[in-house]
């Protein structure tokens, strides 16, 4: 019998068999008086515990103050993310350069910029990191290794607009009077305010994947094939010209599940799990 | 998908005031402890692209905040830390008679007296109610280690609080063992 199987006793650390042990070796002798003596220093040891209550708020200033770089500004825009952008040529592009069919990674060379009268455009693209930032309406787009987005620079009266070569998930902002069009591939995907994943990699195929809210679905190159309304939890692929709907696969659904969950998992997620699949 | 700032505010937010308790129990020291949880946040957010390696957060800050703790101690070992309550109150508190007190700090000294590491151990068995294989898990050590430094700290700690226990203990110990007794 020694204080190590004593303490694990009293804190509750120890199996039913050692358990046992000790009920036994407590009946002999005079060991029940060494027992109780432990059991009170244990007993005693409780009053050492206090709470304090640290001004928590006062912590936060102190360390957002610390880790606050120039361009994170709290109510604009921008993430850390910036510099995979930053480091992309972001050069306004017209917009039949965009060459949907070319495989992912491939460089695209700056266009003329014509001065007159062709409208401007941003174009982003990513190579080997994530890249997050907004639109023009402040919608978030969070853009896959090895894809790029195209979007003019400024949204019209009547619509808003973006051309997809990779993957992305967007986050629309709602806006009834602006339905978002973003075009992938073959496939035009119109929305009015939702969260979605869009995935065009190989060719022409292209994988939508809806989150939160409704999207409508069609394909741009087909003409007669009706347009498809996606809703929350659903996903439709458009593989060789045909167009099929299904429930989001498990592991999907578990991750859109999770972001709803804890916050933290999101954020190492975000750079562990995030689209993993598809690096 | 909100931003990264945001989620790290969440966060922190909700696990600053546990671990400082932690850091607390273990250094008795409030500046302290927030300043350690602060620099463990900090540098939190300084790796966050490395972050992909932990897949315990609350095991990350568990260590990282013990071990930290371990460090200061080890730092100010010829410190002597008023105890919070002296700190705090600095009068007697009224209801407590005189032996009361004293039996508070003595149980604060003989904890203050433990070896570092078995002090951080002992804290986070007794006072944060950690199963061993959880404290095992938490500061990669071995559950042996941690019921061996648990053990270590309850002969101790009798030791130091010997004269304190009810009477008939001491009285006990102290005499020749009679037979038929």
């Amino acid at each position: 019998m020694n204080a190590e199987i004593i303490a694990g006793y009293l804190s509750g650390n120890i199996t039913e068999e050692e358990r046992a042990l000790v009920d036994a070796w407590r009946e002999k002798d005079d060991n029940e008086t060494l027992f109780n003596e432990c059991r009170e220093v244990w007993e005693l040891l409780a009053k050492d515990r206090e709470s304090i209550l640290p001004d928590t708020d006062l912590a936060w200033k102190k360390i957002s103050e610390s880790i606050k770089t120039p361009q994170l500004k709290k109510k604009e825009t921008r993430s850390f993310y910036r510099l995979a952008a930053a480091a992309c040529i972001m050069v306004p592009v017209l917009i039949y350069f965009l060459l949907f069919h070319k495989p992912a990674g491939e460089v695209v060379k700056p266009a003329q910029i014509a001065e007159h009268t062709t409208p401007a455009f941003t174009e982003i693209y990513t190579t080997d990191s994530l890249a997050q930032f907004y639109l023009p309406d402040s919608s978030r787009v969070l853009l896959n290794k090895g894809s790029r987005l195209t979007y003019p620079e400024k949204f019209g009266p009547d619509s808003r607009y973006a051309c997809l070569t990779g993957e992305a998930f967007f986050e629309i902002k709602p806006d009834a009077a602006r339905p978002f069009f973003v075009e992938a591939g073959e496939s035009m995907i119109k929305v009015l305010g939702t969260s979605f994943n869009v995935n065009h990699r190989s060719g022409a195929d292209v994988e939508l994947t809806v989150v939160t809210g409704t999207v409508e679905f069609s394909t741009s190159t087909i003409p007669g094939k009706p347009k498809l309304v996606i809703v929350e939890g659903r996903k439709a692929n458009l593989k060789n010209r045909e167009v099929s709907t299904g429930k989001h696969d498990k592991s999907q659904k578990e991750w859109w599940q999770e972001r709803k969950k804890n916050r933290f998992k999101r954020f190492l997620g975000k750079i562990k799990k995030i689209f993993r699949k598809t690096s | 998908m909100r931003d990264l700032h945001e989620d790290f505010e969440h966060i922190f937010r909700s696990q600053f005031p546990v671990l400082c308790n932690v850091a607390f129990n273990i250094i008795k020291n409030q500046k302290a402890s927030e300043d350690i949880v602060q620099d463990i946040f900090l540098r939190l957010w300084k790796n966050k692209d490395r972050l992909d390696e932990v897949d315990n957060y609350k095991a990350y800050l568990y260590r990282s905040t013990t071990n930290a703790a371990i460090d200061y101690l080890k730092r100010n070992k010829n410190v002597i830390t008023l105890n919070q309550r002296e700190i705090t109150t600095g009068v007697p508190e009224a209801d407590q008679n005189v032996r009361e007190q004293e039996l508070t700090r003595t149980i604060d000294k003989a904890l203050a007296s433990l070896p570092p590491k078995c002090r951080a151990i002992f804290v986070l068995s007794r006072h944060e109610g950690m199963k061993y294989r959880e404290i095992a898990e938490y500061l990669e050590i071995s559950v042996k280690t941690v019921e061996n430094q648990v053990g270590i700290a309850l002969s101790k700690l009798r030791e130091s609080l010997r004269p304190y226990l009810t009477k008939e203990f001491t009285e006990a110990s102290e005499q020749p063992r009679r037979a038929g007794l």
